[in-house]
């Protein structure tokens, strides 16, 4: 980023939380529900940008597989719905919003365990390919669930219950997605000062020498990696309320590459950067969507390898530097 | 005699078939400033790194006062007391000089999974850091990114970044690699310091600093310890003068 946009961005992204914590309120003054729907899923993406940007920004590590997580906090909210309206499954069937959530953060942590030991033995751009490659096992895994849909995906027709709110209002909905940005966000600011945020950073810039210094870099990045997947895994329960139907193209790695972009693009490991990244993203997509149908092959490519292209890939010394 | 604190038994290390470390036996003693020296490309570092577990010998032990690391991975050593320095400085570029040494002295005091309070303003840890970087003179550069300091003062970091810890063993390599004349003397002054209170394993060209600051020396050779003694000693060693000292002027 130019230095001009560097001193505006902050500001600019000061502007944008409060626009989105009175989203709801200037659209029913402007009677525009359609900016409440946008506004609702910047908010969430961000949600996705922020939780990518602790490995990604701070930690150094390209992910390039996070849609997966995305894809299961969504179906951590799909099909317990669909178990206690339509019977069978007791042991998952609920309505029960915190039981989605906590699943959700649950599966998408259990998720990154099991996959970050694997991926975290790589560097650089097979780091990149492993994560991706556990990204596709979760799509094609969502679209062999002919129970829930297979490839169709699957409607929710009741949200998330919760005690004191309904989620089938979308002001309602957008403040409580806005209240888990502002958490996450939280979390990573006090995350970056303290221990374990700088020593993340530091094995971004000195894998070696952490090492030498006596930090397990490889359970420090997995620890980032599980708590990122599980917060990925939150913005897809979220998703999954807000458009009330969950589908396994949710996973596809171009979503992954959208994510990388809207990091990247808010500036890597920068706070706020996240917010800047999706919305620009979800302008672009506005935009480009109501130009032409053919939108989405092209603008994912694109926004591939803009962001491939910025976490260095393409440069000799490859990202892990 | 002071007991060993670190003992190499029969180290043997080949790449490709070209051996880097051929049944090297050697003895840090605790206290002394050890110095490791040989011509370029003799194995020093190898062997550094086979110390530090960044390269795992092929055969043989290494064994740090009393307890075997042969097979230890490089942060378990870390904990137990090693610290090295590299030839080739390498540091936490991207971060402050200040960030840098913070991170040194939390390897040591303190836990990397504090995820709500802040490092940087955690007083003991922050007394520390700065304490470290007096001792090497970089108390004016706390604020600065690592990545964009002078070759000295990188070199000076380096060494800071292994003081923190107040490690059991400082192993350094080459710290005056690169350094001016000015900068060597201060770095010599620097060990000098350091040598009172530490046990040093010292890989260095610098003849004059070696005899300065030795108190044992022990010499390699394609891989061969061919000798080891007291700086008196070793000068007057024939195999030694022959197969290293007399090429001094080659090397440097
Ligand atoms: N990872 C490696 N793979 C193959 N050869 C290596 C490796 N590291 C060092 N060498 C070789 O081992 C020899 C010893 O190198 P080194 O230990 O750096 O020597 P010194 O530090 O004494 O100059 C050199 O010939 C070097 O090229
Ligand atoms: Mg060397």
């Amino acid at each position: 980023m130019s230095r001009i946009l560097r001193t505006l961005a902050p500001w600019l992204e000061g502007l944008l939380l409060v626009l989105l914590a009175a989203a709801p309120l200037l659209t029913a003054w402007t009677s525009q529900p359609f900016w409440l729907d946008l506004a609702t899923r910047l908010t969430i993406l961000a949600i996705a940008a922020a939780a990518l940007n602790l490995v990604l920004g701070i930690g150094g590590l390209v992910s390039f597989g996070h849609a997966a997580f995305l894809g299961i906090g969504a179906y951590a909210v799909g099909i317990p719905a669909w178990h206690a309206l339509y019977g069978g499954a007791e042991w998952i069937a609920s309505a029960n919003g915190f039981f989605h959530f906590a699943l959700a953060a649950g599966a998408g942590a259990l998720f990154a365990l099991f996959t970050g030991p694997l991926a975290l033995r790589t560097r650089g751009v097979h780091f990149i390919m492993i994560t991706m490659a556990f990204g596709q096992m979760v799509f094609y895994l969502l679209q062999s669930l002919e129970t829930y849909g297979g490839d169709d995906g699957l409607t929710i027709d009741t949200r998330s219950e919760f005690p004191l709110a309904n989620l089938d209002d979308p002001a309602q909905l957008h403040w409580l997605a806005f209240a888990t940005l502002l958490a996450v966000l939280l979390l990573i600011w006090r995350m970056r000062e303290a221990p374990f945020g700088l020593a993340l950073a530091g094995a971004r810039t000195g894998e070696r020498r952490m090492r030498a210094l006596g930090y397990d870099v490889t359970r420090i990045r997995l620890a980032a990696y599980v708590l990122s997947g599980a917060l990925t895994a939150i913005a897809g329960a979220w998703l999954a309320n807000h458009a009330a139907f969950v589908s396994p193209s949710m996973t596809d790695w171009t979503r992954s590459g959208e994510l990388m972009f809207m990091v990247i693009l808010g500036g890597a490991g920068r706070l706020l950067g996240p917010l800047t990244g999706a919305a620009a993203f979800v302008l672009l997509e506005e935009v480009l969507s109501s130009m032409t149908t053919y939108w989405h092959l092209p603008f994912g490519l694109l926004l591939i390898l803009a962001a491939l292209w910025q976490a260095g890939v393409f440069s000799k010394e490859g990202s892990s530097t | 005699m002071n007991r060993p604190l670190l003992e190499l038994m029969d180290v043997h290390k080949a790449f490709d078939g070209l051996g880097v470390s051929v049944g090297v036996h050697m003895e840090v003693r605790l206290g002394e400033t050890h110095a490791l020296i040989g011509p370029n490309g003799a194995g020093k570092t190898s062997l550094i790194d086979q110390i530090c577990g960044e390269i795992v010998p092929d055969r043989g032990r290494i064994v740090l006062d009393g307890e075997d690391i042969t097979r230890l991975p490089v942060h378990r050593r870390a904990r137990l007391g090693l610290a090295r320095s590299y030839q080739i400085t390498s540091l936490m570029d991207a971060l402050s000089v200040f960030d840098n040494a913070l991170l040194a002295v939390m390897a040591h005091c303190g836990t990397p999974w504090r995820m709500f309070r802040s490092a940087r303003n955690d007083e003991r840890l922050r007394d520390a850091a700065i304490a470290v970087l007096a001792r090497v003179d970089l108390g004016d550069h706390v604020e600065h990114p690592a990545g964009e300091l002078s070759h000295g003062l990188r070199r000076q970091l380096e060494l800071a970044m292994t003081l923190a810890g107040h490690p059991r063993l400082l192993i350094l390599d080459e710290p005056m690699a690169g350094l001016g004349p000015r900068e060597s003397a201060r770095m010599v002054e620097l060990l000098q310091e350091l040598k009172e209170d530490h046990s040093i394993l010292l890989v260095e060209h610098d003849m004059d600093a070696v005899f300065t600051l030795a108190d044992r020396i022990s010499v390699l050779v394609a891989g061969r310890l061919i000798a080891t003694g007291t700086p008196q000693e070793v000068r007057s060693d024939r195999e030694v003068r022959r197969a290293y000292l007399g090429e001094d002027a080659d090397a440097a």
